[in-house]
């Protein structure tokens, strides 16, 4: 059988680092990736309910639909790695490997209870305040743990509450799920914005927006 | 002094670790630069020779806060053995919590396990991620993994840090598998003591374990 791996520690990148030559004889020499954006509409209704007091009133979810979009779709030879996209923002990712014109894997991006770390080059301590509110929703909304590599972090307390490993900014480890870079990055030699990171450009984007852009550009639950 | 003892089985380099230890309400052993078959007879003579009334040991790449850390604490008020949890390594969606049915016929709780059965039936039992907000608060777990596991003075003298032979050392499943089947105590996993396991193994960085130095310098540290 062959081996992959599915990597979401610097955008999205699959490798069959081991493949079962044995496995492959007679099939195909090569894998094919198909990437989704996930995308999942809550319904949410207004129920009231007495109680001693009067009536309480509480949001509830009615239904989940889940449905999905195609994104890339790749054939890369066995024995080879590769990103089906540049993207280094957050994308709800469904992932299915096929080999043979089999579906061989399949996988669904979930930060439940993962480490998701957070890479932040803010332009001055207002804007990393203004982060770490962002980041601490996501938290609450996906239900993750959170590590951060930025200097400021690592060196105070102050952020205790939402983070739960601190790194230096030039800490190189990877011994996390997710991995996301929240700062202004250019192509090189260029004021042109790095649109791996800023889908939406950089153009008037305040401190809030460009976390939002990196965050929640396909699901804008914000 | 503190009546609470954590053990700290330290091969790596993280400050996050050290700085999120210091801050648990317990008194600290770390045996720093040991290799796991080393520590057998270190970790059994201190808890012979010390007097402490809870032993919790943890590996340094697993970091809890301190209300979590309370919650396991007062549990061993209730049960024998508790234990937190986690991901059993970022780039899986298995927990360390597994099913005790039927575990020691299944997999490597088998006394001769090959290395194909490790690497294909480990986690055959252990609870998904989405699995885990349906379970109650308390819940038996046939494996701790050491994710801060904590016994009082007795049970640690039953259960002596043990390992299997070269390769694998796997202390954790040596202790958890003779638990299981003696069926005398329960391992009880606290679902709200959820621990961070900063481990990802598509990614060796030497800057956070470098196995061709962790090993150069031993020592054992003590807060008492």
């Amino acid at each position: 059988m062959h081996n992959f791996t599915i990597d979401y520690t610097d955008g999205l990148v699959i490798d069959n680092k081991t493949y079962d030559s044995e496995f492959a004889k007679g099939k195909e020499s090569h894998y094919m990736v198909k990437t989704y954006f996930l995308h999942k509409k809550i319904k949410r209704s207004l129920q009231t309910y007495p109680d001693q007091l009067g009536i309480t009133a509480t949001i509830e979810e009615l239904e989940t639909i889940s449905d999905k979009t195609l994104l890339t779709s790749n054939d890369c030879n066995l024995g080879c790695w590769v990103k089906p996209s540049f993207v280094k923002h957050f994308v709800p990712y469904y992932v299915e490997i096929w080999y043979n014109n089999e579906l061989y894997i399949k996988d669904t991006l979930d930060c439940k209870f993962k480490l998701v770390n957070f890479t932040l080059h803010p332009k001055d301590d207002r804007e990393l305040y203004t982060w770490m509110n962002v980041i601490e929703n996501f938290k609450k909304e996906t239900q993750c743990d959170i590590s951060v590599k930025n200097d400021i972090v690592a060196s105070t307390s102050e952020f205790d509450h939402i983070v739960d490993v601190k790194f230096n900014t030039d800490d190189q480890n990877k011994q996390y799920y997710l991995g996301l870079h929240v700062g202004r990055f250019y192509q090189p030699n260029t004021q042109m914005p790095d649109l791996r990171y800023h889908p939406d450009q950089l153009h008037n984007k305040n401190s809030l927006n460009i976390i939002n852009d990196i965050l929640y550009y396909f699901t804008t639950i914000i | 002094m503190h009546d609470t003892v954590l053990m700290i089985l330290s091969v790596r380099n993280c400050k996050s670790f050290e700085s999120s230890v210091n801050k648990l309400q317990c008194e600290k052993i770390w045996f720093k630069g040991y290799k796991e078959h080393e520590l057998a007879p270190m970790v059994n003579d201190f808890v012979k020779n010390s007097n402490f009334k809870n032993y919790f040991i943890t590996p340094d790449d697993l970091i809890i806060t301190p209300y979590k850390f309370e919650k396991l604490k007062s549990s061993l008020n209730v049960h024998d053995i508790v234990t937190g949890w986690g991901m059993i390594r970022q780039n899986c969606t298995y927990t360390t919590i597994t099913k005790p049915h039927d575990f020691l016929k299944k997999n490597i709780f088998k006394y001769l396990f090959t290395t194909d059965t490790f690497k294909n039936q480990q986690y055959q039992l252990s609870y998904k991620t989405h699995e885990i907000n349906s379970l109650p608060d308390e819940v038996e777990t046939a494996f701790t993994g050491w994710f801060y596991t904590g016994m009082k003075k007795e049970v640690w003298m039953e259960y002596p840090y043990e390992c299997l032979n070269s390769p694998f050392a796997s202390s954790d499943l040596m202790f958890s598998r003779r638990v299981l089947y003696d069926n005398k105590y329960k391992q009880i996993c606290i679902k709200k003591s959820n621990v961070v396991h900063i481990s990802n193994t598509h990614h060796h960085d030497t800057s956070f374990f470098d196995t061709s130095t962790c090993f150069l310098n031993k020592s054992i540290v003590k807060t008492f």
